[in-house]
């Protein structure tokens, strides 16, 4: 597996490459080019990985001493997702940054965020996860704070703050995890855990990496960084904020480390599932009340990354109870949102910055009728609401259901309850959005509103088109490449073993 | 915060009466293994500080930023962002 250092080399590469080209060379095209290439290149590397497995050593060290890359299924859907926005993220930022300055250190930050990304995605050792994990929150705080306003840089100082005790969380778990089990390597914690008796250690680091990743993926009660965070930044970055930066960093490695090395200890999975709920219906009920678009969206955020906790949640309760063919339904529901979320919130993300670019306003109150001025912008955002709000035709209404019915198969009916109260609710305030926004009367405005330039609408366009496609491929396509072989891997703990161990 | 953790992790590391983990011509490699202390968290440690003066110096920058918009660094001023 030659390739898999490729995906953190490229980025990492091209991070400190922009900033000087364009400080030394001022090239200013070419530094948008490289991106986009550089991010291209990365999501076709991506496809080719779809389906493999295989571990990559760093300088030939064996698996339990040496640092090493692994590719399995979790890990191949998570480069398919991340790589795919990245790449639409920057072909949308070369017009909507047109009037800023130092865009080669916009650039440089963005391709670090995704090397720490990656790095996140692909690692096998607990502590290299943890710098590569600095690393993309690290660019993350400073591309909030971009714009250099005093809302942004509010914004950024305050996620900074509590990313920093996140970490702090995590690096002491980390420890923990090292000085109970002797050994770094993800594959071999586990096999380590499972000989030694569980018990009350396992326990603090399990609550010690949830408090820390939970700060990471926003999670109600450690939610209060995102609305600010993710609406002050510029929009690519919102949408890869909270498009995927929350998920890899967050739901991502949580889950990574919970079901493949600590072994999913009973009752984490009940602190998943209940986190999830609580996630779920305070970010709706605080989403009702918001006038900024980009807020609403943001809290939104909060809310269905519930959705995707409680999906895993219950799959890996109905782990323990043994019932093994509906927490695979649960696993594919939680991991089938993931990837629908990441393509509709940043659509949703998209269409707000196109709305802001043209507007120059965020404020429900301020706008209107958009569908008549900016068909585009209007049918595409349309789209991406009907989906996230669980229409049937549209993709975010499948996973939905997967996750409810998986519920209810398994005895879960209070949180299947919840998950069906939490979908009325977000029903409820994308209506609005749509009311106010997308439909309705126009504003009267001094200004002619016309459609965005074409480099911002052609990358919606593509994710209104997946919002529809995914739909409808749902069963016999979709599901046998990508997500069964992510869902055996969470299923059974031992597949990430043998496939780093060899035994 | 930090520091707690950093010096918690190179006492998962140590052991009483412990050496410098560094092989010497004189030390057999017995008395080496049952003396010296666990090299893997100090390199841990090194690798935690250096991320801690990283974001302590993308806090500093962004701290004198607001100060310029604020003109104070008093935490309850500092509140444009609601709800």
């Amino acid at each position: 597996m030659i390739a898999l250092p490729f995906f953190v080399i490229i980025p990492l590469g091209l991070g400190f490459i922009l900033p000087l080209l364009e400080k030394w060379a001022n090239k200013k095209k070419m530094v948008e080019w490289l991106a986009f290439l550089g991010s291209l290149s990365l999501f076709g590397l991506a496809l080719a990985m779809v389906g493999k497995v295989g571990i990559y050593q760093l300088s030939g060290w064996k698996p339990p001493l040496g640092i090493n890359y692994v590719l399995d299924g979790l890990s191949g859907l998570m480069l398919l997702v991340v790589s795919f926005i990245s790449t639409l993220s920057i072909m949308y930022a070369t017009k909507y940054l047109e009037g800023y300055r130092d865009r080669g250190k916009f650039y440089g930050l963005f391709m670090l965020m995704l090397a720490g990304m990656f790095g996140v995605v692909l690692s096998g050792d607990i502590f290299n996860l943890f710098v590569y994990l600095e690393v993309a929150a690290i660019s993350s705080y400073a591309l909030v704070g971009f714009n250099r306003g005093a809302e942004e840089l509010e914004a950024s100082f305050k996620y900074l703050i509590m990313g920093a005790v996140g970490s702090v969380f995590i690096l002491f778990g980390v420890g923990l995890t090292y000085g109970y089990t002797g050994s770094l390597n993800m594959a071999d914690i586990y096999q380590i855990l499972a000989t030694k008796p569980g018990g009350s250690v396992v326990m603090l680091m399990a609550g010690f990496f949830f408090l820390g990743f939970g700060l990471k993926a926003a999670l109600v009660p450690f939610h209060a960084w995102l609305p600010d965070a993710h609406s002050s930044a510029p929009t690519p970055i919102s949408a890869m904020l909270s498009g995927v930066l929350i998920k890899v960093l967050g739901v991502y490695a949580l889950t990574r480390i919970t079901f493949n090395v600590l072994g999913a200890p009973q009752g984490v999975t009940d602190l998943f599932m209940w986190g999830g709920v609580l996630s779920m219906l305070v970010g709706a009920l605080l989403a009702i009340g918001q006038e900024d678009f980009k807020r609403i969206l943001a809290y939104s955020s909060v809310s269905q990354i519930g959705y995707i906790l409680v999906g895993i949640g219950v799959g890996g309760g109905l782990i323990i109870k043994g019932e093994l063919a509906i927490a695979g339904l649960a696993f594919f529901g939680g991991l089938f949102h993931l990837l629908n979320h990441a393509i509709y919130k940043s659509l949703l993300f998209f269409s707000s910055g196109s709305i802001e670019y043209r507007l120059g306003t965020r404020d429900l109150g301020q706008m209107g009728g958009i569908n008549k001025v900016m068909p585009i912008t209007g049918s595409v955002g349309t789209i991406g609401t009907l989906s996230i709000s669980g229409i049937p035709p549209f993709s975010g209404f499948w996973s939905k259901l997967a996750i409810i019915l998986a519920c209810l198969l398994g005895g879960y009916y209070i949180v299947a309850g919840f998950t069906l109260l939490a979908s009325v609710l977000t029903l409820a305030y994308y209506l609005r959005v749509q009311r106010e926004i997308f439909f309705g009367p126009l504003v009267d405005l001094k200004k002619k509103v016309k459609e965005v330039p074409a480099l911002m609408y052609v990358p919606m366009v593509f994710l209104a088109i997946l919002c529809v496609v995914l739909g409808i491929l749902y069963l016999p396509t979709v599901r046998g490449v990508l997500f069964d072989p992510a869902v055996d891997i969470l299923k059974e703990g031992n597949k990430y073993v043998s496939l780093v161990l060899g035994s | 915060m930090d520091h707690a953790v950093n010096t918690f992790l190179i006492l998962v590391g140590y052991r009483k009466k412990g050496i410098a983990p560094i092989l010497d011509r004189d030390i057999s490699i017995q008395k080496f293994l049952a003396q010296a202390v666990d090299p893997l968290p100090q390199a841990l440690v090194i690798t935690s500080i250096v991320i801690g003066l990283g974001i302590i110096a993308l806090m500093v920058s962004i701290a004198v930023r607001l100060y310029q918009k604020y003109g104070t660094f008093d935490i309850n001023e500092i509140r444009k962002l609601r709800g």
